[in-house]
């Protein structure tokens, strides 16, 4: 992915350059800089150019004229991209952290203040994860909760049930469950791939570990379970093991 | 016991029809209209030629024609009722009072002939004009003096008292009318009647008034204790950061003179420490950032919990960077679930060794988002999947209801959502309420 690095000291911004720089040098990958700039101008016009490259915007979120403006240009961003990463990088000392990422969904949060190791540290182990990243672009389920579109990686979903005497269902992935209003028919034409366990349960058989006809449960990779029914179950293991 | 001719009786009951309408046309300018005139004529013919046949008819005729003309769709039912009620009632009285004052009069002096017929009509009139202008002037009065005791829930209160007593009198004289009882016993009913609700009315709104004041006053003295703890907190935040503007000095008055010497490698020495300082004071002056919360219960809650962190030395930081409105409809709710949550994360994390909690209040276009994160202790212990069950804790017994409770409460609203997460040792969850904000 590209890199686009707006920071309104120079000298700062030089230095993300190099350490953002040295680190793609070091995982030789085909990762590189597009544009380091000191002008929120210019990160705007390349995002007019090509609105919908995915790419990885390190922010800083005050400028010396204008405090929010990292937050502006993300707004920005976020309104024609949902897929690019946003880094930003702030001495507001974590007093608008929980705000900022939830609301432009945000990839880091880095405090200037912890020092610079600490922010070398940081950005260093971002640009690790983004390239991990930016492989094969993988399969999205979003969902929306009120006004937010969320959005969640398939294979990452475990099992989608519905939640008694209410309009919401509940999807559940390794480390969270996750609530919003949607209902199973509308799911599964977004994701054909998921099996149907019953009227109010859908199955990522992929993630599925083991059946354990014992228990009568359905074990999932990374400790998650689900309580079945024997026949049921007997199903799914005939099932996974003709895949 | 006297008869009255029948024809004035007829009279007279156009008279109270007419001053019905008057009292009711008096109230508002919406009513006087060319419309509602032809009307007022019309209904006063239909109903005192109905009235010749049911004596008891314009009763029950007169509430009708308001609802079905006269009524005022933009300002609802209760104000209507109170626009009906009030001139209905007064003119009963009045006319009824009247009425028997007169006939008692007559009576005495036992004369009734044409002569005396017409000084009853007038008779009639005139008293009856006079007693309205005398309860008028006395309702005024009364309410000037409870007036600032009357809130408009009790106001409610009074008009649909009101209604019941209309209702109840107009049953009373139509059974009455229906029976020829003795105008006598009717006249002390209705008197002892009237005056005795209306006083209970009173009473009883004033009384209820004064004990949602009294309620309200008491919240206010929670309000303010709670609110002069904020102060110690703020006051406490200013010696903090006057300390540290102190040391600011201090520290460049050193680096200033190991400048002037050239020793490079104190200075780098000094500037690392000065760092690490500035980091600490700057966490603790800004922890209670509160003034963006405007939904006062909520922000009560976070205070009361704040505190009670501080007191077992667990830090929470509040995050709000932008206005949160008053939740309305949600405020309960919030503070329920909030409520549960902070309880939880207090308990998580008073074995751990951050003992910090973060919350954040999220403002997205139309939604708030709730955020509340903590380290926890036993990170393999903690089972996702078992998290929304009834009694699962990693706590020992009798404590793992919080959670399946606040996903209960969550779901009996469809505008609130909940997710949880874990991450490493972090537990995290986010509340969301959809549709609280107006952009």
């Amino acid at each position: 992915m590209e890199y686009v690095i707006c920071e309104d000291n120079s000298i700062l911004l030089n230095l993300y350059s190099i350490i953002i720089q040295n680190e793609i040098d070091t995982l030789k990958n085909n990762d590189s800089i597009l544009l380091s700039t000191n002008n929120p101008h210019e990160v705007l016009n390349v995002i007019k150019a090509e609105p919908e490259q995915p790419r990885v915007y390190l922010l800083d979120i005050e400028f010396s004229n204008s405090v929010m403006k990292g937050i502006q240009i993300a707004e920005r961003i976020r309104r024609v991209d949902r897929v690019s990463k946003i880094i930003f990088i702030s001495n507001h000392s974590e007093l608008i952290r929980f705000t900022v990422t939830s609301q432009v969904e945000a990839f880091d949060y880095i405090d200037k203040s912890l020092g610079l190791e600490m922010l070398e540290k940081r950005l260093k182990a971002d640009v690790k994860a983004v390239s991990e990243f930016s492989g094969a672009s993988p399969e999205i389920f979003q969902y929306r909760v009120g006004d937010k579109e969320n959005q969640v990686e398939v294979k990452k979903i475990d099992f989608i049930e519905t939640i008694k005497n209410s309009k919401k269902v509940q999807l559940h992935t390794s480390g969270s469950i996750i609530s919003f209003n949607s209902n199973l028919k509308e799911i599964v034409l977004q994701l054909p791939m998921l099996y149907r366990l019953n009227r109010s349960c859908l199955v990522n058989l992929d993630n599925v570990e083991k059946v354990d006809l014992i228990e009568s449960k359905l074990l999932f990779d990374n400790g998650n379970y689900l309580k079945i029914s024997y026949a049921k179950g007997v199903q799914i293991k005939f099932l996974l093991s003709r895949k | 016991m006297i008869r009255i001719d029948p024809n004035v009786g007829q009279i007279l009951d156009v008279f109270a029809i007419l001053l019905f309408f008057v009292l009711l046309v008096r109230q508002t300018e919406e009513f006087r209209n060319k419309k509602n005139f032809i009307i007022v004529l019309c209904s006063t013919i239909m109903i005192s030629y109905i009235d010749l046949k049911f004596n008891f008819a314009s009763l029950i005729l007169l509430p009708l024609i308001y609802f079905l003309f006269f009524r005022i769709k933009s300002i609802g039912f209760e104000k209507n009722l109170e626009y009906l009620v009030k001139p209905l009632l007064l003119s009963i009285i009045s006319t009824n009072i009247s009425g028997l004052l007169l006939i008692d009069f007559f009576s005495r002096i036992k004369r009734i002939d044409t002569l005396s017929s017409n000084g009853f009509v007038i008779g009639n009139v005139f008293l009856t004009i006079v007693i309205i202008l005398i309860f008028k002037g006395l309702l005024h009065r009364v309410f000037q003096y409870i007036e600032r005791y009357i809130d408009s829930w009790s106001r409610r209160l009074v008009v649909y008292a009101a209604a019941i007593e209309v209702s109840l009198l107009v049953i009373i004289l139509t059974i009455t009318r229906l029976l020829r009882t003795d105008t006598r016993i009717l006249a002390n009913t209705i008197i002892f009647f009237t005056v005795t609700l209306l006083i209970l009315t009173v009473v009883f709104a004033v009384m209820v008034t004064l004990r949602f004041s009294k309620i309200e006053s008491e919240n206010e003295k929670k309000r303010i204790s709670e609110t002069s703890m904020y102060l110690a907190e703020l006051e406490e935040n200013y010696k903090e950061l006057q300390k540290f503007k102190h040391d600011y000095r201090n520290l460049l008055i050193s680096v200033q003179s190991l400048a002037d010497d050239g020793n490079i490698n104190k200075i780098n020495q000094l500037l690392t420490e000065a760092m690490h300082a500035e980091r600490k004071s700057v966490s603790t002056n800004k922890s209670l950032q509160l003034k963006n919360m405007g939904d006062g219960a909520v922000k009560g809650l976070l205070l009361n919990k704040y505190f009670e962190g501080s007191e077992k030395n667990i830090k929470l930081k509040i995050e709000i960077s932008e206005k949160i409105p008053d939740l309305g409809n949600y405020t309960m709710l919030t503070c329920r679930v909030l409520g549960i949550l902070l309880d939880n994360s207090l308990d998580a994390v008073a074995d751990t060794c951050s003992k910090k909690i973060n919350i954040a209040f999220v403002r997205m276009r139309t939604d708030v988002e709730v955020i509340i994160s903590n380290v926890f202790d036993n990170a393999d212990r903690l089972d996702i999947n078992r998290i929304y069950d009834r009694g699962y804790t990693t706590k020992g017994k009798n404590r793992g209801l919080g959670l399946s409770n606040v996903r209960e409460i969550i779901n009996s609203t469809d505008n609130m959502f909940i997710s949880v997460s874990v991450d490493h040792n972090v537990f995290t969850v986010t509340i969301t309420i959809t549709n609280v904000l107006h952009d």
